[in-house]
């Protein structure tokens, strides 16, 4: 049997890249993004550099995965901004941009991901919330927000997905 | 999408674009219908209802359909297309309504695609 393909968004550094080369050691054919080159290589990664709320990029990436490999197991939602400010001082771009890569970019990839996946009637699909959701941690109005929104989302898309097989 | 567009161009007139587009939707959804065990009252056409109040296709059949397409774009024409729609689950003004009205909605997206390109 082939190995599983397993993509893995925000690769770059912390948690994404650990778990890219998790899952590269465990022998998934593992692809990776982010929004700049990475300063590692491992045989068995893919990397793109893509803004994960740029619908023509990610599409691309989707593209190339169902020609290299013609199939997805498992997408890891794992890039995130997180922004510490008081919600007085929080300039309106900062809105935008935590709310583009955190909601909007998990929206695209559950989308097109699981579009992949539903060829094959299998798919697992793992969205990065936060703690300070349920804690409503001061200091982090709009990361919680966007992580409030990737939580219903992630409950939403379950039942919308669970007849494909995808969870 | 330089060379999208000269294969729409030259090789292929509108016309027989959308030809090409109705053949592959009859054919994504003749692979639905043999799946799902549907029942067919004549050989799916342009005229044949996708989905509405005489549709053949459930919204999960629907989703599937809209995504063999996308797909069958992709590998025909070389260009990564979006058929969402704000109307789709419309009955009355939803492009999913016949496969001929498919065809044109798919055929208005790649257009709309080629020129922003």
């Amino acid at each position: 049997m082939d190995s599983p393909v397993t993509l893995i968004t925000g690769t770059r550094k912390g948690i994404g890249r650990h778990l890219a080369e998790h899952y590269v050691s465990l022998g998934h054919r593992v692809v990776g993004c982010s929004r700049g080159e990475v300063e590692w290589m491992l045989e068995g990664y893919t990397h793109h550099i893509a803004d994960v709320s740029d619908e023509g990029a990610v599409k691309a990436i989707f593209g190339d995965v169902r020609k290299k490999f013609g199939r997805l197991d498992h997408l890891i939602n794992n890039a995130g901004i997180a922004s510490m400010n008081h919600s007085l001082l929080t300039p309106l771009s900062t809105v935008h941009d935590v709310l583009n890569t955190n909601v909007v970019g998990t929206f695209l990839f559950c989308r097109e991901g699981a579009k992949l996946m539903k060829t094959h009637g299998y798919g697992r699909i793992v969205n990065l919330a936060t703690v300070a959701v349920p804690l409503k941690l001061e200091g982090e109005a709009i990361y919680v927000a966007s992580k409030a929104a990737v939580l219903s989302l992630t409950e939403v898309l379950a039942r919308e997905l669970a007849p494909f097989g995808i969870t | 999408m330089g060379l999208f567009q000269q294969h729409a161009n030259h090789k292929h007139g509108a016309d027989l674009m959308r030809e090409e587009l109705v053949t592959l939707v009859i054919k994504a959804f003749q692979e639905i219908s043999e799946q799902q065990d549907l029942t067919l009252a004549a050989p799916p056409s342009e005229e044949t209802p996708l989905f509405g109040s005489d549709g053949l296709l459930d919204s999960m059949g629907l989703v599937t359909l809209v995504v063999a397409v996308e797909q069958a774009i992709e590998d025909t024409f070389g260009i990564s297309t979006s058929l969402a729609d704000e109307r789709a689950l419309s009955q009355r003004n939803s492009p999913f309504r016949t496969i001929g009205t498919l065809a044109d909605y798919a055929h208005a997206v790649i257009n709309a695609t080629a020129s922003n390109g």
